[in-house]
Formats: C-alpha cells, sequence, structure tokens
C-alpha cells in the first residue's frame, strides 16, 4: 500500500470515527438508557472501540511502500 | 485483615522481582538484538499512560460522572492513525539528532535555543511533579486500606516521615531509577531494563484490573446484566447510563485532550518515541495500544456502578478496586489488586522521573555550565552526578508535595491538570514539524501565553484555596473585572475549568505562534534546523550526514572534547564508528566539515542538543552558515534522490534485457545441439545405403562373370538403396521447409472423409499383404473441413503407414473414426499392435526417433514421419496425442481447430 493511499484511508477513518461519536449521534444513543440490562451509550463506545482497534490493525499492518508517488 | 509487615515484605518481594527483570532484560539485550526490538515489549511499554488514575481514578471518575471517564482512553484510540503519523515522524527526528528529551526536541527544531530548552524542562517538572506525587499518594492510600488504618488527611501529615512507609517506597523506586537509568552517560541509548520493567508492569496491572473486574461481574454479583438491572432500579444511579448536555458539549475537548496529551507527556515521549528501536514497531502499536486500553476500561463501569450498590456513597469510589474485594473476604485478590495498582503508579513515576531528570541535567544544568565556560575535565562524570542527584531531589519534591498537598486533591482532577500543561507543547511541535516558518520567538511567546493561561485557570483557584492568594481575584476576577475570573476566563465559564482552560490555550497558543512567526524573523540556524525537521525523510534517504558546517577546528579538539564527555571508551568507540563510515580520522588535522555535525550529534545523545552546540561552539571557529548552503544541501539531496530513482530504473531495465539475452542464448545453444544432432544422425542415415551402393556397384565392376540374374538382384538393390537417399532427402527437405515456416499451407473447405477413404484404399495392398485389416467408421454424413489437402492426406498415410509398419500380429486391425463438431474436427488412428510404454509419447515425434521392435529390428524408414505429421498439425494449429499400452495398441488421435 503507498504511503499517500494509507494516509487518505486513515483520515477517511477518522472522519468517520468522528461522525460516529458527533453529539448528534451521541443524542440519539443517549435517549436509551438501557436495552436488555445494559446501558445503551456504553455498550455503543465499546462496540465502536472495537472497530477501531479491527480497522487500525488491518491498515497499519499492510505492507507500506515507502515511495510516496 | 493483612498486617502492615505482610503488605511491606510482599512489596519488596515485587520490588526485586523488578530489579531481576530489569538486570536479566538488560543482559539479554546486551547480547540479542531481536529482544532490543521486540515490539510487543515496546506496544506494552507505551500502557505507561495507564497510571494509578486510571487504576482507581476511573471508577471513582465512572462513579460520579458516568460515562465521560471514557474519553481518557477513547480519545488516544479514536486519533490512532494520527498519533501513528506524528510518532513516526517524531521517531524519525529524535533517532537522526539523538534527541534526549521532549525539552530537547523542542529546543533542537527552534535553532537548538538552550533558554527554550530550559523552560520546558522547568515547566514539565512544574506540571508533572503533582501528577507523581498523586501516585504515591495512591499507593500510600491503597497501603492504609488494605491494612485497615483509617484515611485521614491530617494522619499522614502528622505523623513523622521516617513512621511512613511511603518515605521508604519513594526512595526505593528512586534508587531503581538510578540503577537502571543513569547507567550510561548517553541519555539517546535505549534503557531496555526499564521498559522491560513497565512492558511487565502493564500485563501485571491490566490482569490485576481484570480479576477485580470478573470477581465484582461474577462472584460478587450474577453478571454484569444483574449490577445494571440492579442500577436501573435507584434513578441516581440511571443517571450515569447517560450523559449530561453539558458533558456533551465537553466531549470533543475531552477526546482531544486525552490524544494530544498521550503525544506530549514526558513519560509518553520517553516511551513511544524515545525508547523506539525500529519503526516497524509502531505497526504493532497502532493496535495493540488502544486494545489494551480497550481491555483495562471493560470493567471499569461494572465496578463503579457495583461497588456504589455494595457500599454506597460512604467509601471513596476511587477506592472500590480494593475495598470490594476487602469487604467481600478476599484479601488475596485485595493484595493482587494493590499490586496491580502499586505496578500502575510505580511504572509511571520511574519512567517521569527518569524524563524531568533528563531534562533537568541536559537543559537547564548542562547549558549553565557549558556557557560559564566552567572548566570541567570529565563531563560525564558530571552530568551522571547530576542525574542521580537530580533522580533523589524530583522523588522528595513529590514526596513533598505528597505529603504537605496531595491529599487535597483526587487523582483524575491533578492528572488533568498535568495533560492541560502539557498540551501546551502541541502547536509549537506539531507546526514546528510540518511547518518551516515556525521560529523560536515564535514558540517562546506561544509557550508563554499557553503556560500563563494554565496558570491563571487551573492553579490561581488552588493557590487560593489554601490560601496563598486572596479569594477575591477567584471570586471577582483580576481587578474585580468577572471576564478575568479564572474559572469564567473570556466567558468560558460554561466548561468545567479543564476544559475552558483547555479551549482558550490551544486557541491563543496557536494563534501567537502563527502571528509571531509570520511577522518575525529566523536566525539562520533556525532556518537550517526548521529545514531538517520539515523534511527529514529526504535526510534520512541519503545516509551521509549533510555538511552543513563551516569553520575550523583540529580533530584532537574534537577527541578532547568526546572523552571529556563521554569518557575514553565512549569517545574511542565513536571516533572508530566515524573511522568505518567515513575511514579516516588523523591527529593534529583539520577536521573535515562532517566531523563536527557527527560529534555535534554524539554529544547531543548525552548533553542535549542545545548544550551540545555550545560545547562544539567553545572549541570551533565557526564561520556564519548561509541559509544558500542549505538550500544547496536540500537541492543536492534531492538531486541524489532523483539520481537514486533513474539508477534503479535503469538497472531494472537492464536485468530485463539481460535475461532476456539470457533466454535468448539458451534458446541458441540448444539450437545448434539440435543442428548437431540433426546432422549426425543425416549423414549417418545417408551412409548406410551409400555403403550399399558401393559395395555392389563394386561387385558388378569386379566380376564381369556374375550371372544376369545376379547382376539384375544387385542392380535392384542399388535402385532401392538410390531411392532411400532420394526419400530421405526429400523428407529432410520437407521437414525443413515445414519448420522454418518457408512453406506456406493454403486452407481450402475439402472433404475430409474423402481425404481419409482415399489414404486408406491407397495403403490397403500394405495392409493386405501383412494381413491386416483397414477399417474406416463412417459417423453419418461426410466432414467438411478447412483444411490443406495435400498435407492432411500426408497426416493420414504416415499415421497408417506407421500402424502396419510396426503391427506385429498377422490379421490384427488398423481402425480409422473421423469425427468433427462445430469447433474441431478429429481423426483418430488405432490399432491392436505391440503398443508403446508412456515414456516414447513425446520421443516418436522426435527427429529420427525410431521404436525398435521387439527383436531389436530397425524398422523401414529414416524416423522423419511423424515429425513431419506433427509439423503439419501444427501449421494447422492443432494437436497430436498418443495414447498406448505395451501389448494392447495405440490410439493416435489428431485434432484440428476450425480456421477462420
Amino acid at each position: 500500500m503507498k504511503r499517500s493511499k494509507l494516509l487518505a484511508a486513515s483520515l477517511t477513518f477518522l472522519i468517520v470515527s468522528a461522525f460516529l461519536i458527533s453529539r448528534p449521534v451521541l443524542s440519539i444513543v443517549n435517549n436509551q438508557a438501557t436495552v436488555g440490562s445494559v446501558p445503551v451509550l456504553f455498550a455503543f463506545l465499546f462496540g465502536f472501540w472495537i472497530i477501531i482497534v479491527v480497522v487500525a490493525a488491518f491498515l497499519f499492518n499492510r505492507k507500506i511502500d515507502p515511495e510516496d508517488k | 485483615m493483612i498486617s502492615e509487615k505482610q503488605v511491606v515484605l510482599i512489596i519488596l518481594l515485587y520490588l526485586v522481582l523488578l530489579f531481576l527483570i530489569a538486570s536479566v532484560s538488560h543482559k539479554i539485550a546486551r547480547k540479542n538484538k531481536k529482544f532490543i526490538s521486540n515490539p510487543w515489549i515496546y506496544a506494552l511499554s507505551i500502557s505507561v499512560y495507564c497510571t494509578a488514575w486510571t487504576y482507581y481514578g476511573s471508577v471513582g471518575k465512572a462513579a460520579t460522572d458516568g460515562v465521560l471517564f471514557i474519553t481518557t482512553f477513547l480519545g488516544p484510540a479514536l486519533f490512532i492513525p494520527v498519533w501513528f503519523w506524528l510518532t513516526e515522524k517524531m521517531v524519525r527526528i529524535s533517532q537522526h539528532f539523538r534527541i534526549s528529551s521532549l525539552a530537547d526536541f523542542i529546543s533542537s527544531r527552534y535553532g537548538n535555543s538552550s533558554f527554550l530548552g530550559g523552560f520546558v524542562a522547568i515547566f514539565c517538572i512544574i506540571a508533572i511533579l503533582p501528577y507523581i506525587a498523586i501516585q504515591l499518594k495512591a499507593i500510600g492510600t491503597g497501603f492504609d486500606i488494605l491494612v485497615g488504618q483509617e484515611i485521614n488527611s491530617s494522619d499522614i501529615s502528622g505523623n513523622a516521615f521516617y513512621n511512613d512507609s511511603n518515605f521508604y517506597l519513594t526512595g526505593i523506586l528512586a534508587l531503581f531509577i538510578v540503577i537502571f537509568g543513569t547507567r550510561n552517560i548517553e541519555t539517546a541509548t535505549k534503557n531496555h531494563g526499564l521498559v522491560s520493567v513497565i512492558a511487565f508492569e502493564a500485563i501485571v496491572k491490566l490482569v490485576a484490573f481484570l480479576s477485580v473486574g470478573i470477581f465484582v461481574c461474577f462472584f460478587v454479583f450474577n453478571g454484569v446484566g444483574d449490577i445494571f438491572s440492579q442500577a436501573a432500579a435507584k434513578p441516581e444511579l440511571t443517571e450515569l447510563f447517560t450523559m449530561k448536555p453539558s458533558q456533551l458539549d465537553e466531549w470533543f475537548a475531552s477526546l482531544s485532550l486525552a490524544f494530544l496529551a498521550v503525544l506530549f507527556l514526558p513519560r509518553q515521549f520517553q516511551t513511544a518515541v524515545l525508547e523506539n528501536n525500529n519503526e516497524k514497531n509502531l505497526r504493532k502499536a497502532v493496535w495493540v495500544f488502544p486494545l489494551y486500553l480497550l481491555i483495562i476500561n471493560l470493567f471499569v463501569f461494572p465496578i463503579a456502578i457495583g461497588g456504589k450498590l455494595l457500599l454506597g456513597s460512604q467509601i471513596d469510589p476511587d477506592t472500590f478496586v480494593l475495598t470490594i474485594p476487602l469487604v467481600n473476604q478476599n484479601q488475596s485478590l485485595a493484595i493482587f489488586s494493590y499490586i496491580g495498582g502499586f505496578s500502575a503508579s510505580a511504572s509511571m513515576i520511574m519512567v517521569s522521573v527518569f524524563a524531568l531528570t533528563n531534562m533537568l541535567s541536559n537543559n537547564v544544568v548542562m547549558p549553565v555550565i557549558a556557557k560559564r565556560n566552567v572548566q570541567l575535565t570529565e563531563i560525564s562524570k558530571f552530568l551522571l552526578t547530576t542525574r542521580r542527584v537530580g533522580i533523589f531531589l524530583l522523588m522528595l519534591l513529590a514526596y513533598l508535595y505528597y505529603r504537605l498537598f496531595a491529599n487535597n486533591y483526587s487523582l483524575v482532577s491533578t492528572g488533568l491538570i498535568s495533560f492541560a500543561g502539557v498540551v501546551q507543547f502541541a502547536p509549537v511541535i506539531i507546526l514546528g514539524m510540518y511547518w518551516k516558518m515556525g521560529n523560536k520567538l515564535a514558540a517562546i511567546s506561544a509557550l508563554t501565553v499557553g503556560v500563563l493561561i494554565w496558570v491563571y485557570t487551573l492553579i490561581l483557584p488552588n493557590l487560593a484555596q489554601i490560601g496563598v492568594i486572596p479569594s477575591t481575584v477567584i471570586s471577582d476576577g483580576l481587578f474585580g473585572i468577572s471576564f478575568l475570573k479564572p474559572e469564567n476566563l473570556f466567558g468560558f465559564g460554561n466548561y468545567s475549568p479543564i476544559i475552558g482552560c483547555f479551549m482558550i490555550s490551544m486557541l491563543l497558543n496557536t494563534l501567537t505562534f502563527v502571528l509571531v512567526s509570520i511577522t518575525t524573523q529566523q536566525s539562520e540556524t533556525e532556518q537550517r534546523q526548521a529545514a531538517l525537521f520539515v523534511d527529514i525523510e529526504k535526510y534520512l534517504i541519503n545516509k551521509e550526514r549533510p555538511q552543513i558546517w563551516n569553520g575550523n577546528v583540529t580533530t584532537d579538539a574534537l577527541k578532547d572534547l568526546l572523552q571529556r564527555v563521554l569518557g575514553n571508551p565512549g569517545a574511542d568507540k565513536f571516533i572508530h564508528n566515524y573511522q568505518n563510515e567515513h575511514g579516516h580520522w588523523q591527529s593534529a588535522e583539520t577536521a573535515d566539515p562532517n566531523m563536527v555535525p557527527y560529534v555535534e550529534t554524539v554529544l547531543a545523545g548525552a548533553v542535549g542538543t542545545a548544550s551540545a552546540r555550545i560545547l562544539i561552539s567553545s572549541v570551533t571557529e565557526d564561520e556564519n552558515l548561509k541559509f544558500e548552503d542549505l538550500i544547496d544541501v536540500a537541492r543536492e539531496s534531492k538531486e541524489l534522490l532523483l539520481l537514486n530513482k533513474k539508477l534503479k530504473q535503469q538497472s531494472a531495465e537492464l536485468k530485463k534485457a539481460t535475461d532476456e539475452l539470457k533466454e535468448a542464448n539458451e534458446k541458441l545453444l540448444t539450437l545448434d545441439r539440435e543442428k548437431d544432432v540433426f546432422i549426425s544422425t543425416v549423414t549417418h542415415e545417408l551412409r548406410t545405403p551409400i555403403t550399399s551402393i558401393r559395395s555392389f556397384s563394386e561387385i558388378l565392376y569386379d566380376n564381369e562373370d556374375l550371372s544376369r540374374e545376379e547382376q539384375a538382384d544387385f542392380l535392384k538393390i542399388i535402385v532401392r538403396e538410390t531411392e532411400r537417399i532420394s526419400r530421405l532427402i526429400s523428407q529432410v527437405l520437407d521437414l525443413e521447409k515445414l519448420q522454418s515456416g518457408a512453406s506456406k499451407l493454403e486452407f481450402k473447405l475439402e472433404n475430409l472423409t474423402q481425404i481419409a477413404k482415399e489414404s486408406i484404399d491407397s495403403l490397403t495392398q500394405q495392409a493386405i499383404e501383412k494381413k491386416l485389416n483397414l477399417i474406416y467408421h463412417a459417423n453419418g454424413s461426410e466432414i467438411f473441413w478447412k483444411l490443406n489437402k495435400d498435407r492432411i492426406t500426408q497426416v493420414m498415410i504416415n499415421l497408417l503407414s506407421n500402424a502396419i509398419k510396426y503391427h506385429d500380429k498377422h490379421s490384427g486391425d488398423i481402425n480409422v473414426h473421423i469425427s468433427a463438431n462445430s469447433e474441431t474436427a478429429t481423426i483418430v488412428v488405432s490399432d491392436n499392435g505391440p503398443g508403446m510404454e508412456k515414456a516414447y509419447y513425446e520421443k516418436v515425434f522426435e527427429k529420427f526417433y525410431q521404436i525398435r521392435k521387439k527383436d531389436n529390428i530397425k524398422t523401414k524408414g529414416v524416423g522423419l514421419g511423424l515429425a513431419i505429421t506433427k509439423s503439419i498439425v501444427d501449421k494447422h494449429n492443432g494437436k497430436i496425442t498418443v495414447e498406448s499400452e505395451p501389448g494392447t495398441g495405440t490410439v493416435i488421435s489428431v485434432q484440428l481447430p476450425k480456421i477462420n
């Protein structure tokens, strides 16, 4: 993977992540306190967190081409 | 109840274990390079971010403010790609310049400014010392809870220090840092023992915290669901499940604050940047670190809610991880939990004190010594002593702060104040790495603004609380102006003080930096450093150090300087390294332009970049380096880069051409070999009939008395042998024509059925002579196919005559099948003759190859029939295959594709 592509992919990832935990989205989640004895906000944030770890592992452990063309 | 002696003994044993790990790791690292650059050790060491604040304080924060505690850990995880890019660049810069601390990094970027380095170092000490003190408090409080003492602030400050176990622990930790952190004068050298201990403690605190979490969820309660179900019945607890509007307002600022802190806290900079041995380790850390943060936070909320349900509001929630196991009579878990908390505190204290001491010695003490031109014969000994004293001094100050003030503040609030302090470095570092215009004056101004706002909004209220300044400043604002109230500065009072301070300071700090940079000029040294920092990748590609020094100095003066700072063995090592790279270091010579930057970088690894510059200046007669020289260096690097790229390209093209030539040569050699075999076979085949003709001609010539019958027989043989020669020459010429491409075939739509029948007819007599049946199997209507009639007739005749020739049975069968579909026409000639081994399937198509019959008698012919057949089929783009079994017969199939 070229460095420029990796940079673009990580920035996209960052923007999508920022949207997912932005105030409007969090407010929707915040309206529902618990579902089936699990706090919804707690579950949402941890679910999102797991995705971050998986995406980071996938993105940054591909072979990086040092020549940024 | 656990006795004091038991706890002290356990802690001492744990410390002995840490000493052993550090010592063994240090020894292994000297022998095994793989161990040094182990990515897991690196990734785990970064988790030094998780201190007693995480271990104890997160639970307390979750129990009072709900989900907001998560921002401290989610922030670094969310911005992990940015962390990767920034850290990667910081690692490259630090390794290139042998940077020794965060203060050194900033000082180096802004023209090796010793003032800036000292400013950053002192501010770091002020901002981090309370944070270290609060870790000591966590160790002390945990100890008291474990041994069942009342937790009372007056007790701690009232007791004599020698009765306080924390005093001794502070001393042991200081000793540990001295032993494993000051082994070497070079601060740029990696501290494998220390890092291994931090990685080990990361595992201990994680396992301990998870153990408490599992205990609370599954042994005290019936699972996580049970905890939240019980909490749902209590309105004061359900409030914690959602965020208040004010918390939502602070959400992003809190995440950003935590992210910047993870980059610029001195301990984080030390582990992630300065202790990095291999850039590739960042790829492991980029997912292991957020995963670690995730796992350690999984049980924070359940423990907080469980503790509230179990212990109510009487117990400080910061202590739940200890009190819950104790209340439930699980003393061993309580001790293990305490060891986890101790690990969290101890690792933070060790790395922070180590980093701060390096700053103190390299950026505060050493520049003063160097500037005043104090003649120290052995700077190395002086520096090591300074660092060792510095470690004890900082630990003592932290202990004093803990004794006098720490009981008034919680873990989280003190930690957050430190966070808000260190993030003031963000604009000068981040912009400094990507924007060449940033200059020293701008950095000093921006940091001053940031630090003043930090002091004004976060420190003044605390000073007012303990009576150092009048409380009216807080309640009415400076000079009675409400707009200047520290907790409502510029109208940011709607936010919490930390977030308010963070937002105002970041805004004004960045603005100041940009404005001052635009409006003021850089010195030549600043321009040079700015170019080197921003374009570090260029200089790393060209491994030669750019020759960016003009001046006059002897090699002996440089050597003497190296010996004073590093001692004789250290100096010899680096001179030897230089000789290996450049090949010369003669005594009493004028140093070449490469030597001075090399020596300066080596010295920077020991005394910091600013002090190294001062020391170098003290022995050299510098000439001002023009900015144009630097531009030349950059241009030269760029040209080298382009040249390198071009050479690579040419090398690839050359390799391709070589491969092609090699292939062509091998082809030629094969053809040459084939030609030799061909000539040898043809001459052999010609010699046999010629010999025969000559012999019979001589007999006829020499014996006139031969009967007419005998003469006729001999002449018949001569004619037959002549025909044989003629046939051989015709076949050789035919094959040559086909294989060389000289013979171009014309294809027409022909009746394939008729061709087969005519071929059979022409060979019927031969078959009858050998009592063989030539059977044509009609397959419906006649088949018309585009082909060359003469050549395909030749193929049919060759196949049939071979079948007749090799058939060893009398009264055998030879079958001919012709079929076709829309794409292919197929001719199959099969017999029930002797058959052949699989090994001959390919060989039979080779020129002059003939299978010998059972009795080893050579068959009639020269062995070119099937070679010619194959060439004809190839010319039709067709395929010829053999299937045979010895004793059962042979099937030869010819497939002719449709020709358009």
